[in-house]
């Protein structure tokens, strides 16, 4: 069975200097992975990245959750456009003589 | 170096209010954040212009320093170093007036020599810029795991290449990027491969093409074939009548799959049947009796 690394939200949040409410509410809006182990919020590792991501958005441009969620939205939109720009032009490159 | 107009970077006015100053930097930051631009260098760059331009304006000591000497900043900054001398002169026990844990990359020399340094005021943690590189392989170099150093920065990173990776692929390493400002985290460092074919193949997707010519006496009567594929050798049937363009599949002699060990695509080869030519005169008068069959 693989092993998970997991970071607990209560020390998630004094690092970063956020109210737990904030997680459980991204949480509720399903923007993150939360596991409970005993009544107690953990957040993967695998996680972390995107959740930090979201706080940045939200604290340092005075974003609220819902835009967050858009943008997200919007990025992740974006980048498989990228990958299939790519792909079309590795096509292209295919046929070229 | 030149004179920065940080009012023309924000777009405000002089008489502008902290209020609108606080107001403006909040829009372009949202514009132009790494978050919301990732891998545009340019966004940074003009990301890295507003903030030193916030901590400016949005500060009035550094604000009313900045006005005070406009254009005559070398001035400013010759005064503003005597001062700093005198005063370090004074503190025996060395301690500096513009210490702190930023990072000095993130401001221009402009601001360095006229603040002595990066922003120590603002308590924002600011997460460093993404890095971008490109790496060059060659197709060959594709078809097999490997690891390689790379050299970033002055600093040496051993990534894993998985078989598999397409031309123009970009992978993430986290962390690797530029420092973060008031110790925010490190940005990323993106890989695109650049992958140049030094092969007889050519690759679409995890699938290889060969184009193979045979004889035309060998398409019409048929007979065997050996090929070099990244599996190694492997002898193809061909079979009697076969047309110019014939295409066949061979299953699992393609590329590796990314990320998917032992998995591979498949290999394609198209026939291209070669006429002979310089006929002798009894190949010529042999044809010529075919043709009247």
């Amino acid at each position: 069975m693989a092993t998970q690394k997991l970071i607990a939200v209560k020390e998630f949040c004094g690092h970063h200097n956020i109210k737990a409410a904030l997680i459980l509410e991204l949480y509720k809006q399903e923007m993150i992975e939360l596991v409970f182990i005993k009544r107690t919020g953990f957040i993967p590792e695998t996680s972390l990245q995107s959740l930090e991501k979201i706080i940045r958005l939200h604290q340092e441009l005075d974003i609220n959750i819902e835009a967050v969620q858009i943008i997200l939205y919007l990025l992740a939109n974006l980048e498989k456009k990228e990958a299939e720009l790519q792909q079309l032009r590795n096509q292209l490159d295919f046929y070229a003589i | 170096m030149e004179y920065i107009d940080y009012y023309k970077i924000l777009g405000i006015s002089k008489t502008a209010t902290p209020e609108e100053i606080k107001k403006t930097y909040r829009k372009l930051a949202r514009k132009y954040h790494p978050d919301i631009n990732p891998n545009d260098k340019e966004a940074n760059k003009k990301f890295q212009e507003i903030n030193e331009a916030n901590e400016v304006l949005s500060d009035p000591e550094k604000r009313t320093k900045y006005d005070k000497y406009g254009k005559d900043w070398q001035h400013g900054a010759a005064q503003e170093q005597a001062r700093r001398s005198q005063q370090q002169s004074y503190n025996f026990g060395g301690q500096q007036q513009y210490s702190g844990d930023h990072d000095d990359d993130h401001f221009s020399d402009f601001f360095s020599s006229f603040f002595g340094g990066g922003g120590s005021r603002s308590k924002s943690k600011f997460r460093g810029s993404d890095l971008n590189a490109s790496i060059q392989l060659t197709l060959t170099d594709t078809f097999k795991t490997d690891k390689r150093t790379i050299t970033i920065n002055g600093k040496n990173i051993r990534i894993n290449l998985p078989a598999g990776i397409e031309n123009g692929q970009q992978i993430k390493l986290k962390g690797h990027g530029e420092p973060g400002k008031n110790g925010g985290p490190h940005g990323d460092l993106y890989l695109t491969f650049s992958i140049i074919n030094n092969t007889v193949f050519k690759k679409m997707s995890n699938d290889l093409y060969l184009n193979q010519e045979i004889g035309l006496y060998t398409a019409i009567l048929g007979g065997e074939l050996t090929i070099d594929t990244l599996h190694g050798k492997i002898k193809l049937k061909i079979k009697p009548e076969t047309q110019n363009n014939t295409k066949i599949r061979v299953k699992g002699k393609g590329a590796p799959v990314y990320k998917k060990e032992g998995e591979f695509g498949d290999l394609y080869v198209t026939y291209i049947v070669k006429l002979p030519g310089n006929l002798t005169e009894k190949q010529r008068e042999l044809f010529t009796e075919l043709s009247k069959l």
